[in-house]
Parts: C-alpha cells; sequence; structure tokens
C-alpha cells in the first residue's frame, strides 16, 4: 500500500496541517508569553530512507523530543523536535525565569512533555474537527538523543501496543508524513519542527475523510 | 477561600496552572492529584470547591473523574483544561456540566471559572 495523493488530496493536507499547526501555534504562544513566527509547512510523503535524509540535511544532530500516538480515522505517531542545546531556555520560558537552576533541570523532562502534548493535541485536534472525526491520542514520550535515533522512536508502536500481537510500524507498514515547519519565538532564538508518521494501515480512511472534505468544499 | 483541586498528572501542568491561578485568586487554597484515583481519595478528604481536571491520563480520564464526581460531590464547580480541544470531548465536558479551559489557559477564561462569573 502506498499514499500516493493527487494534487487536490495533497492541497487539502497542506491546508489541514496549515490550520493545525496555527492552532497549535497559537497555544504555543501563550505558553511562552512571546509571538511565535510560523514557516509555510512544507508537506511531504516519503518513506523512512528518505525521511532520514531530510533529517540528516535539516534537523539539529542533538534532538529533545516528544512523541505522542494517535489512532482513529488515522493512525500514526506525531513528534515535536527541538535542538537539545536549546531545551533548557524553554523550560525557563515556561515554568519562569524565577525558578532556581536545579529544579529547571529536574522538570525539563516533564516540561518538554507537557510542551508536546499541548502542541501536538492543539494540532491532531484541529484536524479531526476540520476532518469531523474523532483521533485519541496517547500519553506523550520524551527524548533526547541524535537524529539517527529519533527516527525509529517516531516509529515505534506505543508502550500499550507494544504488548500486541500488531506489528510494528516499520519501513514497510509506515509512511512519513514529513511536516517541516519551523517556528521560532520572538524574543527567544528557539526553533522547533514537527514531524508526523502515518501507519500506512489507516491510509484507506484517512483519504476517504480527505475526499469527503474536498467534496464537502466544492458541494 | 475557594479550595481548589488540580488534577493533572503532569506536575508541569499543574505548576504552571497554580501560579496563574494564584495571581487570580491570592487567597486560594490548592490540592492537587497526578490522577483520578489519588483525585477520588483526596475529595473523599477534603471539601473543595472547585476542580480543573486533565482530560488525558494514565488508568483514567479526566471525563470519567468528572463523572464520578457529578455524584459523589455535586456541589464541586468543574472544568477540563486540556489541549485536547476536539468538538467530541468539548461536548462531553459541557453535558456532564463542566466548564471547558483550552490548555494553556487564556487568563479570561479561567478568571471566568474562578470567579463564576460568564467567560
Amino acid at each position: 500500500m502506498t499514499m500516493i495523493l493527487t494534487a487536490d488530496e495533497q492541497d487539502v493536507v497542506t491546508e489541514l496541517m496549515n490550520m493545525g499547526v496555527g492552532r497549535a501555534a497559537g497555544a504555543f504562544s501563550r505558553l511562552v508569553n512571546d509571538e511565535v513566527i510560523l514557516s509555510v509547512p512544507e508537506v511531504a510523503f516519503v518513506g523512512i530512507a528518505e525521511a532520514q535524509r531530510v533529517f540528516d540535511a535539516s534537523i539539529p544532530d542533538v534532538l529533545a523530543g516528544v512523541r505522542q500516538s494517535f489512532d482513529g480515522f488515522i493512525a500514526g505517531a506525531a513528534a515535536l523536535l527541538f535542538p537539545e542545546e536549546r531545551s533548557l531556555e524553554l523550560v525557563r520560558a515556561i515554568i519562569g525565569e524565577d525558578m532556581p537552576a536545579e529544579e529547571i533541570s529536574e522538570l525539563e523532562q516533564e516540561t518538554l512533555a507537557e510542551i508536546g502534548n499541548i502542541i501536538l493535541n492543539n494540532c491532531l485536534a484541529t484536524i479531526a474537527n476540520a476532518l469531523h472525526s474523532e483521533i485519541s491520542s496517547s500519553l506523550p514520550e520524551t527524548y533526547t538523543g541524535d537524529k539517527q535515533g529519533f527516527l525509529s522512536f517516531l516509529c515505534d508502536p506505543p508502550p500499550e501496543a507494544r504488548m500486541s500481537a500488531e506489528p510494528p510500524l516499520d519501513g514497510s507498514s509506515s509512511v512519513l508524513l514529513l511536516v517541516q515547519i519551523d517556528f521560532s519565538l520572538r524574543r527567544r532564538a528557539i526553533q522547533g519542527f514537527l514531524a508526523f508518521a502515518i501507519d500506512l494501515r489507516s491510509a484507506a480512511s484517512f483519504r476517504a475523510k480527505i475526499n469527503e472534505y474536498l467534496e464537502a468544499l466544492s458541494g | 477561600m475557594p479550595v481548589i483541586l488540580i488534577v493533572d498528572d503532569s506536575r508541569v501542568a499543574r505548576l504552571s496552572l497554580r501560579r496563574m491561578v494564584s495571581a487570580i485568586a491570592p487567597d486560594a487554597e490548592f490540592l492537587e492529584a497526578g490522577s483520578v484515583d489519588e483525585a477520588l481519595s483526596v475529595v473523599a478528604g477534603a471539601t473543595i470547591d472547585l476542580a480543573v481536571i486533565d482530560y488525558n491520563m494514565p488508568e483514567k480520564t479526566g471525563l470519567e473523574l468528572a463523572e464520578d464526581l457529578r455524584t459523589s460531590a455535586p456541589s464541586v464547580r468543574l472544568a477540563l483544561c486540556t489541549a485536547n480541544i476536539q468538538d467530541a470531548v468539548i461536548e462531553r465536558a459541557r453535558n456532564l456540566g463542566m466548564a471547558f479551559i483550552p490548555k494553556p489557559p487564556d487568563t479570561a477564561v479561567l478568571t471566568a471559572f474562578i470567579t463564576g462569573s460568564a467567560p
């Protein structure tokens, strides 16, 4: 099974991502009390090997990231990535400049998880609403490491599914919907990236929803 | 002096909500729980006025907690505070008589809930 979309379908996906990311940026902006500047999302469906090439070329070597898997009319995982060296600054922006350094570092993982939870859920929920559908998401999981390891972390099954008989999401059953979006904060030099891995077993129902959306637009 | 229960599995989320509520209601007293079961035992041993509850938590969701509180502590005013802003989730919260506070909370929305005024 592949995920080759028509030009119109690809347009819908880009538009949905624009809505989702826009809403998430609003939430992020409230969270850090700073203006979030967004680039136009670049949406591409790629295989694992191609995704690794894109990652190698465009994301920082060492990452702090958060992942949530989701299920419903579309299944897969979404991740939010930051350059690792900026993550403490991000934590400080959220829980306050007045916190002692040791507490900030103690809360780093939890803060990243909460940022991921807020951004990813705002984005996923907005897309589900636009498609009049429902999606459920797992609890956030954090990642700190290099970008080579990140791709397998993104495509790993969620903890609750790791015990089940379902074959894992691997190179053969998932396609990455890479949504490259650079967001930066006006007052702080922090950039982030978003990536979605979509389980191809849900491609047909995702596509059906995209087409319903297209029909509603033209009808 | 309102007693406010904050239920969220994220310590950071509880911390930032506390900061926001303290700015709105400096005399507020806080109780915290990191899960639905913990929240139920807190409620059993204390009198609370308001509860701000996260949706997505391990084991049970915030809506399951709200269902329980509707019967076990009907005088407590409840709000669901989540980044899961799906229409379906908002509707379920409303059906349980909960206020809905998109996460991160907007000060005006949070103030409306804390003070009991219309948003």
